[in-house]
Parts: structure tokens; sequence; C-alpha cells
């Protein structure tokens, strides 16, 4: 159980898949203009899209790929599960009020190495179907943790007396490269 | 199904850059993973890019973005295969971020090929985005070695090193720093966005 904890409360803060890997970073490198509530929306339709397919994605390690050496095929078929789910996803959101705003962000979900990249950094580090899944949420609250916190800073530094060259993208990432270093501290826990 | 809407592909060469970075900043810690992290991409661009002309008319529009991340990771999973034999080094440092480089958006950006009349000028446009990227991630990476090492391949370049350049907190500064710069030096860059890539 303590493990678990551990797992998820790693993927938020010290193992952070954007802060440690710099994965999943286009969010960040787009200029436009929404707000908390959005990107908590995205940050949580990231989450469900992490945790579904790290479920999919062990199952199908564990059942096929491995007992039949197939190991050599994994980039092809985590990558055709990545993108089967965000179809189903987009079938699923079709009737929502929301759904063009849904549709503005689906590429960004769709291309966030995030998704692809903790899959194949995990697949073979996680042992039962529990750790792929708590393990793969805990990621995903990171990213979506992280997508606020800078939407927050970003709605306060729009505020301040910045030269114009600064604003945007640039003190983002700027913003984001201290928040990094930040969570570099964690990592002696 | 349409992933990418046709404006998407619309925006302004300095966003697609950005947004090609995505994939490998996380590799290019130093000018030489850089350097062939951006070769790399600028190949299989091209192969991609290839592939999909050879087969214009027979994908149908539903199955473009997949057929091209399909083709693309097919590549990246062989050359793997190669590193494994011979340069296993090389493969322990680049790791994920070569089958990441299937999701760069200057591979997806192929598919417009499916769509567009003018097929060879559009495969040109291509390759010099991926030129550029290739310029610019070499550029980035070999920024990175300079401040956290002091030297570049061996070279001493600086008296005095800041070794959290190397962490990815560092890379995100100077990202940040070098991007200021060129709203600086040259604020219309930004502004083509409607006009899209020239």
């Amino acid at each position: 159980m303590l493990d678990l904890l551990y797992l998820l409360l790693g993927g938020v803060l010290w193992n952070n898949i954007i802060l440690t890997q710099l994965l999943g970073l286009s969010p960040f490198l787009v200029e436009r203009k929404s707000s908390v509530e959005d990107v908590w929306g995205m940050g949580m339709m990231t989450t469900a899209l992490m945790t579904a397919s790290a479920f999919v994605a062990f199952l199908i390690y564990d059942v096929i790929l491995e007992p039949l050496a197939l190991e050599f095929l994994e980039n092809i078929i985590l990558i055709l599960i990545v993108f089967l789910l965000v179809i189903l996803f987009q079938q699923y959101k079709k009737g929502e009020a929301r759904e063009k705003r849904w549709h503005f962000y689906l590429p960004d979900v769709f291309m966030n190495t995030a998704v692809f990249g903790i899959l194949l950094l995990n697949m073979t580090e996680w042992e039962t179907v529990i750790e792929a899944i708590v393990g793969a949420a805990g990621f995903g609250l990171g990213f979506a943790v992280l997508l606020v916190i800078i939407e927050a800073i970003n709605s306060r530094v729009d505020k301040l007396p910045l030269p114009e060259w600064l604003r945007g993208i640039p003190i983002q990432l700027i913003t984001l490269g201290i928040l990094a270093l930040a969570v570099s501290g964690f990592s002696g826990i | 199904m349409e992933l990418f809407s046709s404006e998407f592909w619309q925006q302004s060469r300095i966003y697609l850059l950005l947004l090609a970075l995505a994939p490998a900043l996380g590799g290019a810690t130093n000018f030489s993973n850089a350097l062939y992290l951006g070769l790399i991409t600028l190949v299989v661009t091209m192969a991609a890019g290839l592939v999909n002309v050879a087969l214009k008319g027979i994908i149908e529009k539903e199955a473009r973005v997949p057929f091209t991340v399909i083709v693309t990771i097919t590549l990246l999973t062989m050359y793997q295969f190669y590193l494994m034999i011979f340069n296993a080094s090389l493969l322990d440092e680049l790791g994920i971020f070569i089958p990441l480089a299937a999701l760069n958006v200057l591979v997806l950006r192929q598919t417009v090929l499916f769509e567009v009349e003018d097929v060879s000028h559009e495969f040109r446009k291509s390759v010099w985005l991926g030129v550029q990227f290739l310029f610019l991630l070499a550029f980035l990476g070999g920024l990175r070695e300079m401040l956290a090492t002091g030297s570049i391949m061996g070279t001493d370049m600086l008296a005095r090193n800041l070794s959290f350049f190397g962490e990815p907190g560092g890379m995100l500064i100077i990202l940040g720093m070098l991007f200021a710069l060129v709203k600086a030096v040259a604020p219309e860059l930004q502004q083509d966005r409607e006009k899209g890539v020239k």
C-alpha cells in the first residue's frame, strides 16, 4: 500500500515526467488564451488517457508480447494503443457541448509525448496491473497539476510590467525551469 | 476522424520549430546527442514524406496520421536494432528519444503531402524545416554542454561552468532566454502566424 502511495506521489513530485524528462512539453510551447478550468480539463483528459493506455498496454505486453518473445514490437504496439485510445476518447466526447474546445486540444493530447514516453520508460518497471494504473495516474496528475500551476502563475505574470519580448512563451519557459529546479529538491526523499 | 484541422498547419515557422522541440529536448544533453537526434528526425521526416508521396491517393483520409506514424516508428525501430549491434553506448544515451521522434510535429506535418497539389514544393519546405530544426537542436545542445561543463566535445570554451544548466530546469531556462532574444531582435517573426510557413 505504501509502495503505491510512493508511486503516485513520485509521479506528481520527484519523478514528474515534464520536469525530470522534459516530455510532454508541447502545451507549454504554444501561446493561447485559456483559463484554469480549461487546462484542468485538459490535464484530466491526459490523465485518463495515460491510465487507460497503461492498463491496456500492460495487459497486452504481459499476456501477448512477453510469452511469445515479441518484445521487439513494443514501440509499434504501444503507439497503436495510444492512437486507438485517442480515437475512442474523441468518439466519447463527441456529444458534449465543449466539443469544439476539446477538438482544439486534440493535437496537443495526441502529440503529448508524455503519454507514449511513460509507457516506453515504465513498461518493464511496473510489475502488476495495479502498479501500472497507479503509476500512470500519478504521472498524469503531475502533468495536470503543473498545467494548473503554470496557468495560475501566468495570469499573475500578465499583470506585471514586463518588457514585451519577455511576455508569453519566454517567461513561461523560464518559470517552468525555476519550478524544475525547485522540484529537484524533492529527489532525495 | 480528423486529428489535425487544416488550420493547425498554418502556424508560423517558429511555432512549428518550437513544437518540434518537444519530443527531442530531453535527449539533447550535449552537442553530439542533439546532432544525432536532429539528424534522425530529418531522415525520418524525409522518409515519411517520400512514402506519403508514393502512396498518395491510396491511403484513406482517416488512416493518414496513423499510417505516417507507423511508417516512421518502424524505421526508428530498425535504427534501434542497428544501434543495438554496432553502437550500444549511443543507444543507452538516446534511449526513449529515438522512438519518440515518430511523434515529432515535423513528421506528422508530412500528412499534408496527401492533400496538396504541388508536392515537390511542399516536400522541399518540409526538408528545409527539418534542416532548421537540426541546427536549432544542435545549437541548444551545444549551448547546454558549454554552460554545464565548460567545454564542447572535449574543447575547453569557458573558464567556469554552472552545472545546473545540465539539469532539465537549466535547459528550459536556456530555451526561454533564447526565445526572448529572438522576440527582442525580430518581433515580426511570430506575427506571420496567419500567413503560414513560407
